[in-house]
């Protein structure tokens, strides 16, 4: 029984199952890094005026 | 050394960053490292392993599914920890790793059921049974989604907190029942094949197991550290918005 095909697709699952995930994490960061930094300047620019 | 860059945050929270520089140098450096393993544990898998001799090479989804598993429990046992922490301290810290870690060990939990279901076709003739092993891991995986959909649906963040914390001990108690199911009941699931007494395989095939099942802990890890990471980045973005609305300067939600 050699079932190539199998280990293919188990490979891929776990593959692309981590890298979407490492993505998600990498725009949610980056996301939110861009809100803060929003934050900061509104808070300033509030601040000052 | 501490990075101290400034990031605005309201009254009562630091105005600074510390130790966040240190932590990403660390972060990296720890996915450098995950990266490498990774790659080693995949030559050893699918290369330096022998070729299961009943089997044939659809054994070789034992090199990442078995990890998967591990990494499943290791983080579920995580979140047992930290929920006990945070319904002992209420600190934001634990429910953070928590939440982190159970979303990343709910990840881990699919691809432990998907690859078993792609490798029990061959090898049983069918993609899933009813059997208390296959039953037991679909029951976990059940547990944690119910508990991150608790967190998403609660009225607030810390009633979301206290209740997914219950959950996070209660459901544990399914863990040692998945790992002990094959001991305890009747299955078609194989036994563990590292036991006390020693491992009942191959040497080159146990060294590929070991360095796979080392890789899985190290993205584990990593994937931890950024996944608490952008909780922290959460709270900062809430506390100010917070500030903002109390401030007059926007106004409040809904």
């Amino acid at each position: 029984m050699d079932s190539l095909g199998y280990l293919i697709a188990a490979l891929a699952v776990t593959v692309i199952g981590i890298l979407v995930y490492v993505y998600y994490l990498g725009t949610r960061t980056r996301e939110l890094r861009r809100d803060l930094a929003a934050l900061g300047r509104a808070e300033r620019s509030d601040r000052r005026t | 050394m501490a990075d101290t860059r400034t990031i605005p945050t309201p009254a009562g929270l630091p105005r600074t960053a510390p130790a966040s520089g240190l932590i990403e140098k660390l972060t990296t450096i720890l996915g450098v490292l995950t990266l490498a393993a990774m790659a080693v544990a995949a030559y050893l898998a699918l290369v330096y392993a022998p070729r299961d001799a009943l089997t044939g090479q659809v054994q070789r989804i034992f090199y990442f599914h078995v990890p998967a598993a591990w990494v499943g429990f290791l983080a579920f046992f995580v979140v047992f920890i930290a929920s006990i922490g945070y319904l002992w301290r209420r600190s934001t810290a634990w429910d953070a790793v928590a939440r982190s870690s159970s979303e990343i060990g709910l990840l881990f939990t699919t691809i432990m059921l998907v690859t078993g279901s792609i490798w029990g076709k061959p090898v049983w003739g069918t993609w899933w049974s009813w059997d208390p092993k296959l039953t037991t891991s679909l029951i976990l995986w059940f547990i944690y989604l119910g508990y991150l959909m608790l967190r998403a649906y609660a009225p607030t963040r810390e009633q979301g907190a206290r209740y997914a914390a219950v959950l996070g001990i209660i459901g544990f108690v399914d863990v040692p029942i998945v790992y002990l199911a094959t001991t305890w009941w009747r299955t078609l699931h194989p036994e563990a094949v590292i036991t006390p007494d020693g491992a009942a395989m191959d040497p080159r095939m146990l060294l590929a197991f070991l360095v796979s099942l080392g890789a899985f802990t190290l993205l584990y890890a990593y994937l931890m550290l950024r996944r608490v990471r952008i909780e922290r980045l959460q709270e900062r973005v809430e506390a100010l918005e917070d500030e903002a609305v109390y401030e007059g300067r926007v106004p409040g939600r809904g």
